[in-house]
């Protein structure tokens, strides 16, 4: 499981085997906007960026998570 | 969705409220009061936080965020201003830049020891909170201090620009404001004192008498003070002398700025403690115990954000604490 994946995983509470590209707020409970903003915070500390709000509005799923830190250089 | 305001004025006939639909189901709302801040004597546009609210299976991901961001951008903000931040709205907005600070200060002055005694007879623990806080005599009258029952007629707007709005920033208290806020839609009744110096108003003081509910006690609530540094006082004191006059028990008035603190000590005021419980109730209608502080809020996304802190000014009638409760 890689950074990003682990990240979910830990702040969302769910198991290794549900955290795909494909997992978006839209069909998870868990994941709520205080969830979402923990989850930035989380990749934030991680990768030392610091994420653009614009950013933080697209980040609808784990797939789409990955590509924006991409484009922070990160990965 | 968006709506405009039903409370059209010149200041309130943008867009104020954004309705999201799943379906046809309301699931979201953000409103907002479109306003002019001043910021240092520069008009920019802004707005304040009314309400934000999304339904509890809808509280996902960065939706409810967008909900207040998107129309925010729309009418190109530069500043946002609001009230009574929830854990939910705290942590985002923080994240989103505001600067939340945890109480709005509040300066209290005992107007009739007796009539404060009265009125707080069944809360002793007010009584013995505010013992040192003697009321003392009324600060001295002076200038030509003149209350007026409208403010349509007065030249306010130029002196406001220039000479005062320089000194502060924060939603701009032009003329058109003071009448949307205090004559068109005011929730109560308010008193305007005009400090005037050669024929024209050099300072405002807006104020208001409210009737205890269930008691024969009256407060004073003080909810703008607009006028230089030197001419705070006359203001204060014929306002004093107004209460003092009428029996009132006590006083107040919250403001975010950090400069009026001394001028209001001057004329026997008692700034509330920082980070500590304010000792005194302020929700009269009926009166309540003592609450908690009030927590308010900005950003400011536009230039020079760094000159921007202690000398906002925002008061208690920016937001909705000044209507009757």
């Amino acid at each position: 499981m890689d950074v990003i994946a682990s990240v979910f995983q830990e702040i969302l509470g769910l198991e290794p085997q549900e955290i795909t590209d494909d997992l978006a707020y839209e069909t998870c409970d868990r994941w709520d906007s205080l969830k979402h903003l923990e989850i930035v915070s989380a990749l934030e500390s991680r990768f030392g960026i610091a994420v653009e709000i614009d950013d933080i509005l697209a980040m609808e799923s784990v797939g789409r998570t990955r590509e924006i830190i991409r484009t922070y250089g990160v990965l | 969705m968006y709506e405009g305001n039903p409370y059209r004025t010149r200041h309130t006939d943008d867009l104020c409220l954004v309705g999201a639909f799943l379906d046809d189901r309301l699931v979201g709302v953000h409103g907002w009061l479109p306003l002019v801040v001043n910021h240092h004597g520069t008009p920019r546009t802004g707005c304040h936080f009314c309400n934000w609210l999304a339904a509890p299976d809808m509280r996902r991901g960065s939706w409810p965020i967008r909900l207040t961001t998107d129309p925010i951008r729309a009418i190109g903000a530069d500043a946002c201003f609001g009230f009574a931040f929830t854990p939910q709205s705290r942590p985002i907005l923080q994240r989103l830049g505001w600067t939340i600070d945890a109480a709005l200060p509040r300066h209290t002055r005992i107007l009739d020891a007796g009539a404060f005694a009265g009125l707080f007879a069944g809360q002793p623990a007010v009584v013995e909170a505010t013992a040192g806080w003697a009321s003392g005599p009324c600060p001295a009258e002076g200038g030509d201090v003149v209350e007026r029952a409208s403010l349509r007629d007065v030249d306010w707007d130029d002196v406001y620009w220039s000479q005062l709005a320089p000194a502060s920033w924060g939603p701009a208290r032009e003329r058109a404001w003071l009448v949307w806020r205090y004559e068109e839609v005011p929730g109560f009744a308010y008193r305007f004192l005009t400090l005037m110096r050669d024929g024209a108003p050099a300072g405002l003081l807006v104020f208001r008498v409210e009737l205890v509910s269930g008691t024969p006690f009256t407060v004073i609530r003080i909810v703008d003070i607009l006028a230089g540094p030197e001419d705070w006082e006359p203001l204060l004191a014929r306002c004093v002398a107004i209460g003092v006059a009428a029996g009132a028990a006590l006083a107040d008035f919250f403001c975010a700025s950090t400069r009026v603190g001394a001028v209001l000590a001057k004329a026997g005021f008692v700034a509330g403690s920082a980070g500590q419980p304010d000792p005194v109730p302020f929700l009269f209608r009926p009166l309540d115990p003592p609450p908690q502080a009030q927590e308010f809020g900005w950003q400011f996304t536009g230039a020079d954000p760094a000159v921007c802190g202690g000398d906002l000014y925002l008061t208690k009638a920016d937001g909705d604490f000044d209507r009757p409760n």
